[in-house]
């Protein structure tokens, strides 16, 4: 899933894009409100880290301008600032959580993976797609009982095809949700990975599950 | 045992009343009896001056003409009277009968008139009065023979009378104690009833509790005695409510200022911990974390000072410092940082000001100052600092460029955590004790720090120390501008 996290401490700001990038999210950064909102305003991202206390632009500005212009993105506020009437104010101009610093980095990535399971409308951190299930939580897969296993990448990508299940994905959607802003676009490295992902979930020998639409993209499901 | 202000006033007022009334009863009480004794012994000198009536001289002898059945009171009876008189040779003249030969005790002393309390011979209480007279000459005897004094003592029971007194008394003493019981609680009723305002005040201030410094005593009703009391308090817990406040914003400073770094810190080694990995991150991830403590420990050390200069614990060791030479040092570590930034430093000023100040505490100040003006300063911007010496006082400004401040803003800037820039992004360099640990120190020395901004959005930060004796008691040499 595509990240973006807004911190000007820049400690903070590269343990967390370290931490999500091992976590196989596609991760963009921003030091100031500025950038930040033009990140935001240019990218499609899933979930959005937010500092409150930002040079140029303040956090706070942030949140209401892409609330204001109906950003889909969910957007979870990282800051110092502890008291409640912060939390109520955050929360009220639209943040979908709120974490205080200190934080501990496995509690940020348990709250980003779950915005992006409501993002995706999947409350369950088990997903089944056929004989096939994917444990959110400690990011494994099996198929038929036996795990298939997969790099950092593949099961990213298989993430994000099963929370689209059975909906036709765009090759540039998946790129716009797996890889940050830095990357340079290939044309073909989608459907290489959709390649190395679908022979691995094949070898099982259940039935295929990642289907191809030409034209159109791709579609995860048991029926094609 | 705490002592209740309205048992104490019930007490002494009460105690007050009884004494009162205690001293009229008294007064009543002998009024009373001295009123009764002088009737009853004017009723005894009649009967003795009627007595003496009877006795006459003539003929060189003393007649009697006394009739007992006459005067049957001196009859022997269940409440008989008694006289007996005295001729000047001390022999009985005449006794009543109801003494029945006895005597009456004999008072030659006693002077004419007088009376006093006796005790009869029936063995009863009485009263007695004695007159000396000259018996009346028979006008049908007539003598040249000098006349001879009687003396005449008359007595009687006085148990009618003592029995009186003793129900005087009696009447005097329960309507004293009736008076002061009813008076007691009439009074006690008074007391409460005035000591309402202060029980209301003491509820008043009871309720505040330690969570609720805003709430103030209500003056409308209270009496003038305790306006000043309420006042004073309310403005007690107007400054209390002030210092808890700046406490709380001050350890909310605090508490925001070490939690970046914190959050960090615990970050990076969380990720970094998270999995396996080469050698070289560790180190990267160790130097980052040594990064971060670094600006942090300065912080620490900046509280602890000026924690101790608030508390009056840092003392200024003066000696012969030369401002001068002293700034010129302190800017050396900061000629790189400003060369980087193309910063155009300019000094103005003699080429000497001796001054007796605490050189290391000079030092600190200067060197935060010099700090600020590097680090605010605009690239490209220009750093002015500047000495004034003159014979009273050693004046030192640090002016730097582009302030972003207002000049209204700038007076705050020597608060605690105060940061002219809202989003604090200089979390890692600056925390904003800098200014305020300068203010201190300033003061410390005897000086005076001022902050101000001029309308060209220059930040001037003006140090003016007194020329001041070395602590050896000596004086800085050098020439003076």
């Amino acid at each position: 899933m595509r990240i973006l996290v807004i911190e000007d401490f820049e400690p903070i700001r590269a343990a967390v894009v370290q931490g999500l990038r091992e976590a196989g999210h596609a991760v963009d950064e921003a030091a100031d409100g500025e950038s930040g909102l033009w990140h935001a305003q240019s990218g499609e991202h899933d979930v959005i880290i937010l500092d409150l206390m930002l040079p140029k632009v303040s956090g706070l500005e942030v949140l209401r301008t892409l609330r204001r212009r109906k950003s889909p993105s969910y957007i979870l506020i990282l800051t110092a600032r502890d008291t409640p009437e912060d939390r109520v104010r955050g929360l009220d101009l639209g943040a979908d959580d709120y974490l205080v610093k200190p934080f501990v980095f496995a509690e940020l990535l348990a709250r980003v993976n779950a915005l992006i399971r409501r993002k995706y409308e999947a409350r369950d951190t088990l997903i089944r797609i056929g004989d096939m299930v994917i444990d959110t939580v400690h990011r494994t897969v099996q198929r038929g009982g036996k795990t298939v296993d997969l790099s950092g990448r593949e099961y990213a990508l298989l993430q994000y095809l099963a929370l689209n299940a059975n909906r036709v994905v765009s090759r540039a959607d998946i790129w716009q949700h797996m890889y940050d802003f830095n990357a340079s676009p290939e044309s073909n490295v989608v459907d290489v990975y959709i390649g190395m992902l679908r022979k691995k979930l094949d070898q099982t020998g259940g039935l295929p599950l990642i289907h191809t639409r030409r034209g159109q993209g791709y579609m995860l499901g048991e029926r094609e | 045992m705490s002592r209740s202000l309205q048992r104490q006033l019930l007490f002494t007022t009460t105690c007050a009343t009884a004494c009162v009334l205690g001293l009229l009863g008294l007064g009543i009480y002998f009024l009373v009896r001295h009123s009764l004794l002088a009737g009853f012994d004017a009723a005894l000198i009649v009967e003795a001056r009627a007595l003496a009536a009877l006795i006459e001289q003539g003929n060189g002898a003393i007649a009697v003409e006394y009739e007992p059945q006459q005067m049957p009171e001196f009859l022997p009876g269940r409440h008989p009277q008694f006289f007996q008189m005295w001729l000047q040779d001390g022999s009985t003249l005449l006794r009543s009968p109801s003494l029945r030969q006895r005597d009456l005790s004999d008072t030659p002393s006693r002077p004419d008139g007088a009376s006093w309390e006796v005790r009869l011979p029936n063995s009863r209480n009485g009263r007695a009065v004695h007159i000396v007279f000259a018996p009346t000459p028979d006008p049908n005897h007539a003598t040249t023979a000098p006349s001879e004094t009687v003396r005449l003592m008359v007595a009687r029971e006085s148990g009618e009378l003592d029995h009186a007194l003793a129900d005087l008394r009696w009447l005097l003493l329960a309507s004293c104690l009736s008076a002061v019981i009813v008076c007691a609680a009439l009074l006690r009723l008074l007391v409460s009833a005035s000591l309402r305002p202060l029980r209301g005040l003491a509820g008043d201030i009871r309720a505040i509790g330690e969570m609720d410094l805003k709430r103030r005593l209500g003056t409308r009703e209270l009496p003038e005695e305790l306006l000043p009391v309420a006042d004073r308090l309310n403005e007690l817990l107007e400054r209390i409510s002030a210092a808890f406040a700046r406490e709380q914003a001050f350890t909310a400073d605090v508490a925001h200022e070490l939690r970046n770094p914190l959050a960090g810190l615990q970050a990076t080694l969380e990720v970094n911990r998270s999995r396996p990995r080469e050698r070289e991150a560790y180190e990267k991830a160790l130097d980052k974390c040594l990064a971060i403590v670094a600006p942090m420990q300065l912080m620490v050390e900046q509280l602890l000072l000026l924690a101790r200069a608030q508390s009056g614990r840092l003392i200024a060791q003066r000696q012969a410092v030369d401002v001068r030479i002293l700034l010129a040092e302190s800017w050396t570590p900061f000629q790189a940082q400003a060369a980087s930034r193309s910063l155009r430093v300019l000094w103005d000023g003699p080429e000497t000001c001796p001054l007796a100040t605490d050189c290391e505490q000079l030092r600190m100040i200067v060197r935060n100052l010099f700090d600020n003006a590097v680090s605010y300063a605009d690239e490209g911007g220009e750093i002015r600092i500047t000495i004034v010496c003159k014979a009273s006082a050693a004046t030192l400004m640090v002016s730097n460029t582009a302030c972003k401040l207002s000049s209204g803003v700038a007076l705050h800037a020597a608060e605690p955590f105060w940061q002219g820039d809202p989003a604090r992004a200089a979390i890692g360099r600056h925390c904003g004790l800098g200014l305020s640990l300068c203010d201190r120190l300033a003061r410390l020395l005897g000086g005076q720090l001022t902050i101000r901004v001029d309308p060209g959005r220059v930040f001037t930060a003006e140090l003016r120390l007194p020329k001041l004796e070395t602590s050896d008691g000596g004086r800085p040499e050098g020439p003076e501008a």
